[in-house]
């Protein structure tokens, strides 16, 4: 009897997020599929908006990661007003800056606090009402503290540069609309032990050694659980060094060989096509000179490491030579591995927030500079969790027209469906019994590009998770949900 | 008392805005002084503190522990017309994605990092249209006005 096993996280409104796994008759795996949330409704709703709205408009995308939202459009902008990053002034791109990398500082930390660590010291098949953040706390509670206080400092590097922790409007058109006061500065540099840069960078250094002993401890798990070839994207600056926020396009293969040669991303679209398939809302990017069937990319920390070729502050660096060490340099296409590079990513931000409040040019009293108008810009940055597109045209009127999006979670459709059926043909083939430790192997796939659920409803109303088996004839087997 | 309301969701999703649009009408009758919200409970005033979020996440369980009552107001897409209020407690649950954290986690999360977690009550407002936008349905909009009147009821029904 052929088995259909459906599993449906996180979203509490049809339609935003399932994975599917059919079995034949020999409970071998024949398909297995991850459904997540439609994103294109969004780029309607900007069009006939003023574009100068766009960079606030946008942060309603998402409460996680407005700010890269808010940065990505914002760029997009700084071009419909006739400047590239070489065409703001120091003060309005370095504060876009430090407001990038304290986003960057509160996401990672989150990520490893509330998705990571669990599965980290328990194991996916402990008991889930110990596998959570409060259990995390009940055996580490150090841990636990320095989390919500790493996530906190990230958050107030945010709020003193955007305005606000959520939904800030720093960034405008050719520039910004604040400076950072001294008070401001010195609070975050300086601020009283433990709520301050050093310490911050110390935590952040402390958790990659966290990392790095439970990997020692658990190399089976943590090299081979959902480790599979990909091509990887990303952003790096002009010298090849990991750079969030500005750069140029570069893609690797498996090999570690340039598939994407450091194109300016104003001509992503001759370089990035978007494949739709009738299963899923959600699109597929591909490189377009490698094909719809081979031209899929991971992004995200993984993939950055996998294609900038230095970290320029020195912490990061020295961590980055041991992460690339362990693949003897060539690309590493190990799924949980992502947790590593998100660490020493975690560590290189702290850095990099450090030195740009030690930078004067920060009081500079030059916030916005514009030329002539143009009416097409593209702005990427790369957001936690990889690299955010967004292009907009306007017409006359300056009336937004137009509008593409690809976020990191589109950019990582293929690799999590690809890391979901690891797991099904690993885990759940020959089974005829879907265990708790089984389903959390898949989320555990799944929690590795912690997928953004952002233009998703909150609503309350349905089951966070719920299996469903079917058979052949769509009879339901059985339903498990938490 | 310090009363801690939390809105809940996304203004972009029409009626999953609800939590939202409940905020903004207890800050506006804040400013206007009008009562129940400016009443006083025995010799102590009762101050209410109104914030609006897309979603829950691990520092609003510092926010809670301060307050002395929180209620969390969300939009909810099968729960009962127009509106109920009922109280929870503290559970932990798995996460999934880092975006979305459940009122009972927060709580749980209060008590354990911070050592208290408040009486809290959830408020759920039927909602019925989440597609992209930004206005409520107008069944959901007659829900928000029910959804204050429980929520004002409540308030008067504190000693």
């Amino acid at each position: 009897m052929a088995r259909k096993i459906t599993i449906e996280p996180v979203t509490r409104v049809e339609g935003h997020g399932k994975v599917t796994i059919h079995l034949d008759d020999a409970h071998r795996v024949t398909q297995s599929r991850f459904h997540i949330v439609e994103f294109r409704g969004f780029e309607r709703f900007v069009q006939g908006r003023p574009y100068w709205e766009a960079p606030v408009l946008v942060e309603r995308l998402c409460g996680i990661c407005p700010v890269s939202h808010h940065l990505a459009a914002a760029k997009a902008a700084d071009v419909i007003v006739g400047l590239g990053l070489e065409g703001l002034s120091p003060t309005a791109e370095k504060m876009r800056r430090l407001m990038h990398y304290g986003q960057m500082f509160q996401s990672h930390a989150l990520h490893f606090f509330h998705l990571c660590s669990p599965d980290l010291l328990f194991g996916a098949d402990a008991d889930p009402a110990i596998r959570n953040v409060i259990g995390v706390i009940l055996r580490h509670r150090d841990l636990a503290v320095r989390a919500v206080l790493l996530r906190k400092f990230g958050q107030e590097v945010i709020l003193a540069t955007a305005g606000k922790k959520i939904h800030g409007t720093g960034a405008i058109p050719g520039g910004i609309n604040k400076n950072l006061g001294p008070e401001e500065r010195d609070a975050l540099l300086r601020g009283p032990a433990p709520f301050n840069a050093e310490t911050m960078i110390q935590w952040a250094a402390e958790a990659v050694e966290f990392f790095k002993d439970f990997h020692k401890k658990n190399r089976a798990l943590v090299d081979g659980f959902a480790a599979f070839p990909s091509n990887h994207l990303s952003l790096v600056r002009k010298d090849g060094a990991l750079d969030f926020y500005h750069g140029v396009l570069r893609a690797v293969d498996a090999e570690g060989r340039k598939v994407l040669d450091d194109v300016d991303y104003q001509t992503y679209l001759d370089h990035i096509g978007e494949e739709v398939r009738s299963w899923s809302y959600m699109k597929f990017p591909y490189l377009r000179r490698l094909g719809k069937a081979d031209g899929w990319y991971r992004v995200g920390p993984l993939a950055r490491l996998n294609t900038c070729d230095f970290i320029p502050t020195p912490l990061a660096q020295k961590e980055f030579e041991i992460f690339k060490d362990f693949t003897k340099g060539r690309p590493n296409n190990m799924s949980l591995h992502t947790h590593w590079a998100r660490l020493i990513e975690l560590l290189h931000s702290g850095e990099v927030i450090r030195d740009l409040l030690l930078d004067p040019d920060l009081q500079g009293t030059e916030l916005v500079r514009k030329r002539k108008k143009r009416r097409e810009g593209i702005g990427l940055v790369e957001a936690p969790r990889g690299t955010l597109f967004h292009h907009y045209q306007i017409d006359g009127h300056d009336q937004i027209t137009m509008a593409n999006l690809i976020v990191s979670t589109t950019n990582n459709n293929e690799p999590m469906n690809r890391a979901v059926d690891w797991v099904a043909r690993n885990v759940l083939e020959g089974q005829t019994e879907i265990t708790e430790g089984m389903l959390n192997r898949v989320e555990i796939a799944i929690r590795a590009y912690d997928p953004c659920l952002s233009c998703a409803t909150h609503a309350l109303g349905q089951m966070p998770l719920a299996v469903e088996l079917y058979d052949a004839g769509g009879a339901l087997l059985d339903r498990r949900s938490r | 008392m310090k009363v801690l309301v939390v809105g809940v969701g996304n203004p972009g999703r029409r009626d999953d805005g609800l939590g939202g649009a409940l905020v903004d009408r207890i800050n506006v009758e804040k400013k206007g002084g009008q009562a129940p919200i400016s009443r006083e409970i025995g010799a102590c005033p009762l101050s209410i503190k109104a914030e609006w979020k897309t979603q829950l996440n691990i520092e609003d369980a510092q926010a809670v522990q301060d307050a002395d009552l929180v209620v969390f107001a969300d939009a909810t897409t099968e729960g009962e017309e127009p509106a109920t209020l009922e109280e929870i407690a503290p559970a932990a649950q798995i996460a999934v994605t880092t975006h979305a954290m459940a009122p009972a986690s927060v709580l749980a999360l209060a008590e354990e990092l911070y050592g208290r977690a408040p009486k809290a009550y959830l408020l759920a407002i039927r909602g019925y249209d989440f597609d992209i936008g930004e206005t409520l349905s107008p069944q959901a909009a007659a829900n928000l006005e029910s959804a204050l009147s429980l929520f004002s009821e409540f308030l008067l029904s504190l000693k």
